[in-house]
């Protein structure tokens, strides 16, 4: 870890950051400077949260409080850049691919040819040029700043991100690749707004990726605002593969209108400290919401897996599938809240959440909320936490796999629930090799079932 | 040399003694029945020899084609040309069953210094013996033994077998679960197996399998020892007289 500068930490540098963002950027739409004073102010009224806070309970931001940041620095050359992305580009995925480094747009290393005609897909910057309006109408509408620290935090400081808008009845055939790169010195912080548009009937995928270069420490912020018209297919995947001094806080919010489909794939492998939180309103009928998680953590690694479903009308289905294998210290929190109103009849909730514990001092805390004001709803929910069964292993070994081997087959099978609903293959790949490599210790081609 | 020598073999679970002191040598060529009441320490015996740790061997040695077989692993031994077929195959979801089986039969050959097989002539390897047991070609696509019946459980035992082709193969209460058609099958698929430097060992409570797969030897166990040994009509004869014959051994 790099050496922090003398300066403020934690509460008071943020304090002092957002009020200097809400004197607003020469070159912004007024509007926006508004919005960026409404986040300082709620920031400085709502500080970051402690743990005696409800939602917050397990998760300790004292990684955060502790350390100096600083703003994020220029990115390195773009040569620089494309070699320490390589590994992230899922080998080479065709994709419609945005890299931003450090939180600003390297325009050099995206490549969005090819795009439907209609389709916008360019950085919330260029669209705050060049569409404001269309920005004005969505941003910060889904994303509550006025109860919640760390969207107020992203909405005074955020620098940039994704704009996209596919139009009515319009399909991307390729997935959309955002890759969201940290490398720099010293501890910074960077914070990333993403605004996500399908029209009705629109369809498209979108990747997430998440990484970083050396092991210096900092501090991202990413809430994203997902707008989904009736009929809008939209299938979405988080890859989390920052370094472990990486604090990582995201705040997904996705509005689905009548008979919307969206699906969100939340993959974490790397990162310090994260907590992503994903909150779909379900306002239309028939409805299909699909949340699923992986984690593979090691080290002291800890993760915040935080949901809630608002299930706002009758006749929708909600599933969410959460598994998480945790090895060393490592340590997560799976928080499901669900919210059926009383107009929501019909309502079909699911939720599950498994977790492996791979040793005695890993931990997994999980926590269902269920608020019912429905009466002919559907709901389940269930938490198991194990180890690996011992006697699969032994089956395993006597057919002379070894027993790390056989580890890492039956590591690989309880994720395997949640791989094969992937539908970019490159993203199996990634993960088998993940799983090889923390279990096995060495590479023997592929694990598919 | 012989394929196996168990010497005065003793082992215990939690603290229970189980074995206490089998003698026994199987020679290459040889198939030999292990029958007894139940609780006799058949099982014990079968998965001891396998590797299963929460055995504990307190006393006696276990030589493998003169190896120590007792400091190998489980996973050594079958490297080695051991197997187990088990009594209840476990259920592992998410593990093909195909991908499984050529990761051991790979793990094996790296561990004999042969190069691994390929996917091509593993699949054709596979396809000759799993129409030797007339194994269903969609099991074999399938998570490992997951929703498989009893029946296909113990076909995929030996299924497995014939694929790793091992020196010392166990098959503990196989004919469990069988229905008269299938425990012919599966006897086929086991001597097919049979050959001068393999041996067999059957462990089972019921003569039945015996009248397919044609014992050498038969050792009748009892509290933990060998009470009586002989030849394939020492199993007829139990059969007839029931197993409280052999459990007053003579003499005693």
């Amino acid at each position: 870890m790099a050496t922090n500068p003398p300066g403020l930490t934690g509460q008071d540098y943020f304090l002092q950051a957002t009020a200097l963002a809400a004197q607003g950027r020469g070159q912004e739409p007024a509007w926006l400077g508004e919005l960026r004073r409404a986040g300082a102010d709620a920031f400085a009224r709502l500080g970051f949260p402690t743990r005696r806070m409800e939602g917050w309970r397990f998760t300790s931001l004292d990684p955060l409080l502790d350390q100096a940041f600083a703003p994020a620095p220029a990115a390195d050359g773009e040569r620089a850049i494309a070699d320490k992305i390589q590994p992230y580009l899922l080998g080479d995925l065709p994709a419609h691919r945005l890299v931003f480094v450090n939180g600003r747009l390297l325009p050099a290393l995206s490549d969005i040819a090819g795009l439907p005609a209609g389709v916008v897909l360019t950085s919330l910057r260029e669209a705050l040029r060049e569409r404001p309006e269309e920005v004005r109408s969505r941003l910060g509408r889904l994303a509550p700043h006025a109860e919640h620290a760390f969207i107020a935090l992203n909405l005074a400081l955020h620098e940039d991100g994704v704009y996209l808008h596919v139009p009515r009845g319009r399909q991307i055939d390729a997935p959309i690749h955002l890759i969201f790169f940290s490398s720099g010195e010293p501890a910074f912080h960077a914070h990333i707004r993403n605004l996500l548009v399908l029209d009705a009937g629109a369809r498209a995928t979108l990747i997430e990726s998440y990484a970083g270069a050396e092991d210096h420490a900092c501090f991202n912020t990413s809430v994203a605002e997902t707008w989904l018209e009736p009929d809008a297919w939209f299938d979405h995947y988080k890859l989390q593969e920052e370094t472990r001094e990486t604090i990582h806080v995201a705040t997904h919010h996705v509005h689905q209108a009548r008979a919307s489909t969206f699906a969100t794939h939340t993959i974490s492998i790397g990162g310090g400290l994260i907590r992503n939180e994903i909150n779909p309103v379900l306002d239309g009928e028939g409805i299909e919401s699909t949340l699923n998680g992986l984690y593979i953590l090691d080290g002291a690694q800890h993760l915040d897996n935080h949901t809630r479903f608002d299930h706002a009308r009758p006749n929708c289905r909600s599933t969410q599938l959460y598994k998480g294998i945790l090895d060393d210290r490592a340590s997560a929190v799976f928080t499901g809240r669900i919210l059926v109103r009383e107009d929501a009849q019909k309502t079909d909730a699911f939720q599950q959440n498994r977790g492996l514990l791979l040793s005695p001092q890993a931990s997994l805390n999980t926590q269902p909320q269920l608020e019912i004001f429905a009466d002919d709803v559907r709901c389940t929910h269930g938490a198991t936490i194990g180890q690996l069964d011992p006697e699969a292993l032994f089956y395993l070994t006597t057919r002379g796999i070894d027993h790390q081997a056989a580890r890492g087959l039956l590591t690989y099978a309880f994720a395997n629930e949640i791989i094969e609903q992937i539908r970019i293959e490159p993203i199996h790949h990634r993960l088998e090799r993940e799983i090889i490599r923390r279990f096995r210790g060495e590479e023997q081609g592929g694990v598919a079932a | 040399m012989a394929l196996l020598e168990i010497r005065n073999l003793h082992a215990s679970v939690d603290g229970k003694q189980i074995l206490k002191g089998i003698n026994l040598t199987v020679n290459g060529g040889e198939v030999h029945a292990i029958m007894g009441p139940n609780g006799s320490g058949k099982s014990t015996l079968a998965n001891v020899l396998a590797g299963r740790e929460v055995f504990n061997v307190t006393q006696g040695e276990v030589f493998y084609d003169g190896r120590n077989l007792l400091e190998m692993d489980a996973a050594e031994r079958a490297c080695a040309g051991i197997f187990l077929a088990f009594q209840y195959p476990v259920e592992i979801p998410g593990v093909g069953n195909l991908y499984f089986l050529r990761t051991a039969y790979n793990a094996i050959r790296r561990y004999r210094g042969e190069e691994e097989i390929d996917a091509a002539d593993f699949l054709k390897l596979v396809r000759e013996k799993a129409a030797l047991l007339e194994m269903d070609e969609r099991l074999l696509n399938r998570s490992l033994n997951e929703g498989f019946s009893g029946g296909e459980k113990k076909r995929n035992e030996i299924f497995q077998m014939a694929v790793l082709a091992p020196r010392l193969a166990i098959l503990d209460e196989t004919d469990s679960g069988l229905d008269i058609d299938a425990l012919r099958i599966v006897a086929d698929g086991v001597n097919s197996q049979r050959g001068p430097d393999r041996g067999v060992i059957v462990v089972t409570h019921y003569q039945r399998l015996l009248n397919h797969i044609v014992p050498d030897f038969v050792h009748v166990l009892a509290d933990g020892r060998v009470v009586r040994s002989g030849g394939k009509e020492l199993a007829l004869e139990l059969e007839d007289k029931g197993y409280a014959w052999v459990e007053q051994p003579a003499g005693v």
